[in-house]
């Protein structure tokens, strides 16, 4: 965690997140604070929060341009709630909303803009509400003067489909309290019946009949949405859990109806009461509880990608989520466009094979759009940001087709194969009871036949493996390691080879010790050094930058190949930087000038050799703990595109003996796992994405590690982040364990279900307690596998 | 003892009468906000006349 996080805000006292203003060293959580304490700074006299001084503070400019399309009037229809008369409101989503002082600030806006009428804030769901009058403001003034004091609404046109959530709350809410009204009276009126003996007036009876009879029929109403999803699953020929519900309401109903109007009984009507008053109750607990689980305000698990930042002429990294528009960013060889942009560079040459799947580079002028997911080629190009980062588009992105690997075996498709019997099982079962007890006794005959339909519950299996392993994503998005979806998590668990690329990943490039040996270089050649260099994202280049002084001019032309080096051409002058074997061609004279534990990087300028570059790596704190401990049960591989000159230090440090392989080539080691695969194994493959794309694809578990870079490679499962490295073996446990949880909760709800079974086949169920065990059972199901892989997690200390 | 049918009839009318007023609520958005209420009353009124008169415009 950040130190940043720590800071209380001066002043409301709450915790600042990541996005603290600062202002005079003094920190605050959101905008509304930072002006209220600027009022109160200001008009030192008065002790309370002076409105009119608002109009004094000057707000933050807006680009002007941003929201004209919010004049539209195609628009405009879309996002108000109406327009009347020349009175029209609108409700907007605004993610920055944050403390009691905002609420006030944007309850004032009224105060900013005359055409404002009123503003009123839900502070729980971040909207605001605005009434204004057209004549005198519109819409994007409206958008505009928000974004300018730092609360910039998220406007997009699917605010439509919150609309109809809401009204779905409220239609549920609305059945709950009839079903709940109408249950209640319904038990009332039974009482008389229950506590009397049978010696009740036959007016009573029937008049309380009746009066129950009518009491149900809005109960039926409140248990609509059984019949409605029954009968579409019927249409679509396709057997729904709400088939066996609809099936045992409706017997209930006719029962009931039967007995009371021929008089030969009570009827069941508190039992349906009740039935649909404990379903839909379930139903609201749970959503409550997935909405819950699945909403977590302090979402971290971002991307774990950083991309470089230009900000006053200073280049800072920043982590993929803080990017905002307007924001210049550079974007260099190989590295991914995170969020749509305008080019700024004169030109760019964009691979968008993640997008689109095609390979064949794409030319962009400058001024042009390019969009997210869009991979540079070449030099550093710089772009400005005008859409703000959206992770869930890159995920879909990584998610597609064309990525995907083929998994045999997955403990989901076993959950949908066992759902879709288990509707069959339940109708043979029940119709079994109630033709069994027919000869006995009618009445208990369709007590179990509706028990039976009632109490079964397969929800477990549909919920929880979604459950459990999203648990799980969270918990190591949290801790900077990011899965590409559920299967991962079951792949991780089957491994039984590791395989570590060793540049970069074993080791950590930036407390590498670098030196220069040869003829000494002027000022203009390290000036064309350090510009040819900061164009390249492999670690030897980033270290030859950084120790290079001055400052980097534009290069015209630049390529890199893989496994040799890389090429640059400035104002005709030609850079390379490279393997021995490519800046000195045919030079193989035996003496080996690399000592151990050293690489080496050869360039020329010109064709003109002046020396070269010497590399001390130095390894990753306790990465040879990792290792060894994962050595215990895993197959430990090496595989380095570096020379040999490690072998003898690296096998030193391991406790067993592990196989290395030196000078590997992507295609080396793409071939080398290839036939990994092939002979059985299950292979996990470690590197950082920049050679190892290939070899990433192959690998059962590609984890790309990833650190000052925004290197993507899309045949990768997972992105780790470098700094946590060391909790690879945590992941592996936590992977093994949250399956464990899978077959535990399977076998929970199995368990459930026979014993649902047992007992109402003896009858010893009311249809009443069934219908409070079902949703009782699938909410228990669920809580329980999110609660043990947290558990889980702070056993082996990752939560 | 007759006289209880009556009494039930209209004491069921009248909590029928509660569930009407209960629909009216939910549908009339009554229970959206459960939270910023509590907090808006903390404020200080400076504007009493405008408050006041412009909630009966909200819908």
């Amino acid at each position: 965690m950040d130190k940043k996080d720590k800071i209380p805000c001066h002043h409301c006292g709450d915790t600042c997140l990541d996005d603290a203003i600062e202002h005079n060293d003094m920190h605050f959580c959101c905008q509304g604070c930072l002006f209220v304490y600027e009022l109160l700074n200001d008009s030192s006299a008065q002790n309370k929060y002076d409105i009119s001084a608002l109009k004094a503070l000057s707000p933050k400019p807006v680009n002007k341009a941003e929201f004209e399309y919010l004049d539209f009037p195609e628009i405009k229809e879309k996002l108000l709630q109406f327009s009347i008369n020349g009175k029209a409101r609108v409700i907007l989503y605004l993610p920055n909303i944050y403390c009691s002082a905002c609420i006030w600030l944007l309850e004032n806006i009224s105060r900013m803009d005359g055409g404002i009428l009123e503003s009123r804030v839900n502070f729980l769901k971040k909207e605001i509400s605005v009434l204004f009058d057209e004549s005198k403001t519109s819409l994007r003034n409206v958008v505009e003067l928000l974004s300018s004091i730092g609360y910039r609404p998220k406007l997009s046109l699917s605010d439509l489909e919150a609309k109809d959530r809401k009204d779905n709350d409220k239609v549920l809410i609305t059945k709950v309290g009839i079903a709940g009204f109408c249950f209640a009276n319904i038990m009332l009126f039974a009482l008389p019946e229950y506590l009397s003996n049978g010696t009740l007036e036959e007016m009573f009876k029937v008049y309380l009949g009746y009066l129950s009879l009518g009491a149900v029929i809005p109960v039926l109403y409140a248990g609509s949405d059984y019949f409605v999803n029954a009968w579409n699953s019927i249409k679509l020929r396709y057997i729904s859990i709400d088939i066996p519900i609809a099936i045992g309401i409706l017997d209930l109903f006719l029962r009931t109806a039967y007995e009371i109007i021929s008089g030969t009984g009570p009827g069941f009507a508190d039992s349906l009461a009740g039935l649909i008053f404990f379903l839909l109750l379930g139903k609201v607990f749970q959503k409550k509880t997935y909405h819950t689980l699945s909403f977590d305000r302090d979402f971290k698990s971002y991307f774990p990608m950083t991309i470089l930042r230009k900000r006053n002429n200073k280049e800072e990294y920043i982590t993929v989520k803080d990017v905002k528009i307007g924001d210049r960013l550079l974007i260099r060889n190989n590295e991914i466009v995170p969020a749509d942009s305008l080019l700024i560079s004169e030109t760019a040459m964009l691979d968008y094979s993640f997008v689109t799947g095609e390979a064949t580079p794409v030319t962009v002028n400058s001024g042009e759009k390019i969009f997210s997911g869009a991979k540079q080629i070449g030099s550093t190009i710089e772009l400005e940001v005008i859409k703000n980062f959206q992770q869930s588009y890159l995920t879909d992105l990584w998610n597609n087709q064309i990525f995907d690997k083929k998994k045999d075996f997955s403990i989901s498709k076993l959950a949908n194969g066992v759902a879709r019997y288990f509707t069959y099982a339940v109708l043979v079962i029940s119709l079994t009871g109630l033709i069994y007890w027919l000869g006995k006794d009618v009445r208990a005959a369709i007590n179990v036949f509706t028990a039976i339909l009632i109490v079964a519950c397969p929800c477990a299996l549909a919920l929880t493996v979604p459950f459990t392993y999203g648990t799980t994503l969270r918990i190591f998005g949290k801790n900077k390691f990011y899965l590409k979806n559920d299967n991962v998590v079951e792949e991780i668990d089957s491994i039984d080879t590791v395989i570590f690329d060793k540049t970069g990943t074993l080791t950590d490039i930036e407390s590498s010790d670098i030196r220069y040996e040869g003829e000494e270089l002027n000022f203009n050649e390290k000036q064309l050094l350090k510009s040819a260099t900061r164009n390249s994202t492999h670690p030897f280049s980033k270290m030859i930058y950084n120790h290079l002084q001055g400052d980097p001019l534009t290069i015209d032309h630049y390529h890199e190949i893989h496994g040799k080096g890389l090429e640059a051409n400035i104002s005709g002058t030609s850079i390379r930087l490279g393997s021995r074997e490519w800046i000195y061609p045919g030079n193989n004279d035996s003496k080996d000038d690399s000592v151990s534990r050293e690489s080496v990087v050869y360039f020329s300028i010109d064709n003109k050799k002046f020396g070269k570059y010497i590399i001390k790596s130095k390894y990753r704190d306790g990465i040879f703990d990792i290792l060894n401990e994962l050595s215990n049960s895993k197959k430990i591989i090496i595989l380095s595109g570096d020379r040999d000159s490690e072998r003898e230090f690296l096998q030193s440090k391991l406790k067993k003996p592990a196989e290395m392989l030196f000078e590997q080539k992507p295609n080396d080691k793409y071939n080398y796992i290839y036939n990994k695969i092939e002979s059985g194994h299950k292979v996990m493959m470690i590197g950082d994405g920049l050679n190892d794309a290939g070899a990433l694809q192959k690998s059962s578990v590609g984890i790309a590690v990833t650190d000052n870079t925004s290197n993507f490679s899309p045949g990768s499962d997972a992105i780790l982040n470098s700094e946590n490295l060391s909790m690879l073996p945590k992941f592996l446990e936590l992977s093994r364990k949250s399956i464990h949880t899978v077959y535990i909760s399977f076998g929970l709800s199995f368990a459930y279900n026979i014993v649902g079974f047992a007992f109402s086949l003896m009858n010893m169920l009311s249809p009443l307690i069934a219908a409070i065990l079902m949703p009782l059972s699938s909410v228990s199901v669920v809580l329980l596998t999110v609660l043990k892989v947290k558990y889980d997690a702070k056993k082996i200390k990752l939560s | 003892m007759s006289v209880i049918l009556i009494l039930i009839t209209v004491s069921f009318s009248v909590a029928v009468i509660f569930l009407l007023a209960f629909i009216w609520a939910v549908r009339n958005n009554q229970f959206e906000d459960t939270y910023t209420p509590s907090v808006r009353i903390l404020a200080d009124d400076q504007e009493s006349g405008k408050v006041n008169s412009s909630q009966n415009n909200i819908k």
